[in-house]
């Protein structure tokens, strides 16, 4: 919680109704992520890839998760997770796009704008 | 209608997408209500089920909003069915006043009409600034300007009793814009859903109670070319009958602790919700019993939009995905391209009969031609 300046009575007693939520901010985010199992697997020759292709990983939620707090992180959104989220697009190369919003408490984020 | 036990069963129509079914005014109702005579027991949320005015109330439907579907789906809460609720009414300051009356009388008539018990009221202290935007996948997302003040209005409603939300926030309007004339005439996505979700799972996030939102919007001007699908956002003033009906039964939700998912009578559980284990045969009873993930046998969700958390998490715990190639959207995110097993339905109708098959311990695969031999 973030007590603000005018949040001490004349007797010094902290009021609580003065109290300040911490500042939510809602982020937007979307960008790609690659798969492991994909992006590690070499390309097969062309004759074979019907039958020999691995089947990707399933996603798991969990690590998506994981994967788009870090990537609010690197945006300077320290702490900040994931509110409503999903996969929109898959792309052999490029991996997963994940779209959605974030949320932070923002006190002490400073955000690198992209 | 099927004398075996009911197999909980999750539908997935996500928001802001441009399904077909369900991408528009509620029009994922019938296939909800077929899905829920089919499983006698669906939980679903609110895209699929509000249909502004019209609505449609099943105690065999489960009205559960995204954020806490996505964490019932991922074990961490329980969904336990309940009598009635109070449901306080969170208005944003951003709405004229007489707008504002407008959803005021809506929730009257509820009231007055179908005997809800409703409030109280609580407004914003300052207009909640909601904002609009589409990712690259042409998905509908929102963002609020001032998050902390729908927070705030939400504890006021929670400390003077409301046991749910619904919340109504101005939204910004066009009538002439690309987007909506094209949702209208049933070719585009709903600009507003992304937006609206993200509303209602800060509140659910915060408060742990079910919310839901309906947005404010001036009449748009008569369409004689309005898409049916479309047409139940046009009959009065308010999208918020149905949003205060549904919430009116929505189950509680309960916070799961990490070892309770698996276990029937885990430790932490609260006495009065005794567990209900659906597979082995127990029938979930009226006085309500808990629903949990592990229950769940079968989530229902379009062919291309398997991408979500809810569904993930279950195609993670081996549920039966059941993926409806006939509810085509604007995402092409499938069961092919994120490498899970799918059992594939042209419709709502065959994936009905494809959950009633498994609610009476029929293998799907048996109902399909060729069979192969067993190896």
């Amino acid at each position: 919680m973030v007590l603000s300046q005018g949040a001490a009575g004349s007797d010094g007693v902290l009021d609580p109704t003065a109290v300040e939520p911490p500042r939510l901010v809602l982020v937007s985010f979307s960008f790609w992520l690659a798969r492991a199992a994909s992006a590690e697997s070499p390309p097969d020759p062309p004759d074979l890839a019907a039958s020999t292709s691995p089947q990707p990983d399933p996603p798991d939620p969990v690590a998506l998760r994981v994967a788009i707090a870090a990537h609010l992180a690197g945006l300077g959104w320290t702490g900040a997770e994931p509110l409503r989220w999903a996969i929109t697009a898959v792309d052999p190369l490029r991996g997963l796009q994940l779209e959605g919003v974030g949320v932070s408490q923002g006190q002490s984020c400073q955000p690198e704008r992209q | 209608m099927s004398d075996a036990p009911p197999l909980p069963t999750l539908l997935v129509i996500p928001t802001g997408v441009g399904c077909v079914v369900g991408g528009y005014a509620g029009d994922g109702l019938p296939a909800a209500r077929l899905l829920a005579a089919a499983s006698g027991c669906l939980i679903t949320h609110p895209n699929v089920m509000n249909g502004a005015s019209l609505y449609w109330s099943d105690r065999r439907i489960h009205y559960v909003e995204g954020w806490a579907l996505d964490r019932f789906a991922t074990a961490e809460l329980a969904l336990a069915p309940v009598a009635g609720r109070r449901v306080g009414l969170l208005l944003d300051a951003g709405i004229e006043p007489q707008l504002r009356a407008r959803q005021l009388q809506a929730a009257e008539a509820c009231r007055a009409t179908l005997g809800l018990s409703i409030g109280p009221v609580v407004t914003t202290e300052v207009p909640l600034g909601v904002g609009l935007s589409l990712g690259p996948s042409g998905s509908s997302w929102g963002t609020l300007e001032r998050p902390d003040a729908l927070l705030r209005a939400g504890e006021k409603l929670v400390a003077a009793g409301a046991t749910a939300i619904a919340a109504v926030a101005r939204f910004p309007e066009d009538p002439e814009s690309e987007a909506l004339v094209a949702y209208r005439a049933g070719s585009g996505v709903d600009a507003l859903a992304g937006a609206e979700a993200v509303i209602s799972h800060l509140l659910v996030r915060h408060l742990g109670i079910p919310c839901a939102h309906a947005p404010a919007l001036t009449p748009l001007p008569l369409d004689p070319d309005l898409d049916p699908r479309a047409a139940a956002e046009e009959l009065g003033h308010t999208f918020l009958p149905c949003v205060l009906v549904c919430l009116s039964r929505a189950p509680d939700l309960l916070p799961l602790g990490p070892g309770d998912v698996t276990a029937g009578g885990m430790p932490g559980r609260p006495e009065r919700w005794p567990a209900v284990r659906f597979g082995s045969g127990q029938e979930l009873t009226r006085a309500g019993g808990l629903l949990e993930a592990s229950c769940l046998g079968a989530v229902v969700a379009p062919a291309g939009a398997l991408g979500g958390e809810a569904v993930l998490a279950c195609a993670a715990r081996g549920v039966p995905l059941i993926a409806v190639a006939g509810n085509a959207c604007l995402l092409q995110v499938s069961g092919e391209a994120l490498g899970l097993e799918v059992i594939s339905a042209n419709s709502y109708a065959e994936a009905a009969g494809l959950v009633l098959a498994l609610r009476e311990g029929l293998d799907p695969a048996m109902l399909r031609r060729p069979l192969r031999r067993l190896e």
